[in-house]
């Protein structure tokens, strides 16, 4: 399955009617969407409200949405209008404009370095984050190696297997594994 | 919940799964209430990774409250589609309905009922109230130029038409005997009437179509009036 066909094949459910579908978009970009709109509206209870309403124009649109670009993309630049669009009703300025918001990838590049470098990350992390990132160092090498190299370098099952010299459903199994091992963790914490 | 879905949901997450596998796990995602909240630990996990997660960012819970007011689509979205394509098809369904009755009609009474019969533009125009015979003016042209559509007699011929109707009756009674057009006859200032007799030889394309470019009759009547 090439990149991007999952969130194809969800939008694909939504369209049909599924709404539990829609839900797992929200759960897959919740944190990249509410990261983007933070760039525009500082306070955290503002940018959820905006993400949420962000969200949900995107719900309404969907059966307009013809999949000529990337899911994520097109969210994206919801977002982004939503945001443009609640400081304007504000009448407020936007907090940051020197960073290329248009560009999707260029964001995420950026939000990555700044969030996982600065200050500010090390104190919101929660119990949450501090349970999985104890849980992946507990892991077994080959398991840890597989989910590192397909979350934080996104490599495909495929290059995995390369890397890791093993074959690709063994790749598939690994990170399974991996993922059940640290859900079995914060399962606690979420209930 | 045995591995198999928490295994397709992994490799679903990473765009690994078959497209007939990612199918049939969506679908089972839909009333699978475990297998949510499993997918939604393996995005955390991912997304926590990755350094993009905050605390206190959890928009998803109010979103699929949220959700509980907004329409699916599998529904709503189709209804409109469906009547799109069914509006036509049922329109020239009860054209054809309409023009079959007139024709059996015509057949069993004897009666001609004439050119409107044949022509059935709609269900709409065969409702209209029928012409009173015997008014002072020919209906065809007491119509106001300027009335709509709708409030037009549905057997209003213009006068051009019904003068090529009968020298076309009259020229065509050697080739086709009993021509339903050779019965029409017009009075002296009278409003045009049509003969009792019973046409047997009736046909639909000679009823409706006009010489110069092959439209049917009522086309031209709504051509025409559009040009007025």
């Amino acid at each position: 399955m090439s990149a991007k066909r999952s969130d194809a094949a969800l939008v694909k459910r939504v369209q049909q009617g599924d709404k539990q579908a829609f839900n797992l978009l929200v759960l897959k970009y919740q944190t990249k969407i509410v990261n983007l709109v933070m760039r525009y509206v500082r306070d955290p209870d503002e940018a959820n409200d905006v993400a949420q309403e962000a969200f949900l124009k995107a719900y309404r649109a969907l059966p307009r949405f013809r999949g000529d670009s990337a899911f994520y993309t097109w969210l994206y630049r919801i977002a982004v209008n939503t945001a443009k669009n609640y400081l304007v009703a504000a009448k407020r300025r936007p907090v940051e404009y020197d960073l290329d918001l248009q560009d999707p990838e260029q964001y995420d590049m950026q939000a990555r370095l700044k969030d996982i470098d600065s200050p500010e990350s090390v104190i919101m992390k929660d119990e949450v984050q501090q349970t999985i990132d104890e849980a992946i160092q507990d892991l077994p090498e080959d398991l840890r190696t597989a989910i590192i190299l397909r979350e934080l370098e996104g490599m495909t099952y495929e290059e995995i297997a390369e890397t890791m010299e093993c074959p690709v459903g063994t790749v598939r199994s690994r990170i399974f594994r991996a993922r059940e091992a640290i859900s079995k963790r914060i399962e606690p914490l979420l209930a | 919940m045995n591995d198999k879905p928490r295994d397709q949901m992994s490799a679903f997450l990473d765009d690994e799964l078959p497209d007939g596998e990612a199918e049939l796990l969506l679908r089972r995602l839909q009333g699978d209430e475990e297998l949510r909240r499993v997918a939604g630990r393996y995005l955390l996990i991912g997304q926590a990774l990755r350094g993009e997660r905050r605390a206190g960012t959890d928009v998803a819970a109010r979103i699929a409250a949220a959700l509980d007011d907004e329409t699916a689509y599998g529904a709503a979205a189709t209804a409109p589609v469906r009547s799109r394509w069914l509006r036509p098809a049922a329109g020239m369904a009860v054209a054809a309905t309409v023009a079959v009755v007139a024709l059996m009609g015509l057949q069993n009474t004897g009666e001609v009922a004439g050119p409107e019969a044949v022509t059935a533009e709609s269900a709409e125009e065969a409702a209209l109230p029928a012409p009173l015979e015997g008014t002072a003016e020919g209906y065809a042209y007491t119509v106001p130029a300027d009335a709509p559509m709708t409030a037009r007699p549905v057997s209003a011929v213009p006068a051009r038409l019904t003068n090529y109707m009968i020298s076309h009756g009259e020229r065509a009674g050697t080739l086709m005997r009993n021509g339903m057009h050779s019965r029409i006859v017009t009075q002296p200032n009278g409003p045009l009437v049509y003969a009792t007799e019973t046409s047997t030889e009736t046909s639909t394309q000679d009823s409706t179509v006009t010489p110069e470019d092959g439209r049917t009759g009522a086309a031209e009547n709504a051509a025409d009036d559009a040009a007025r």
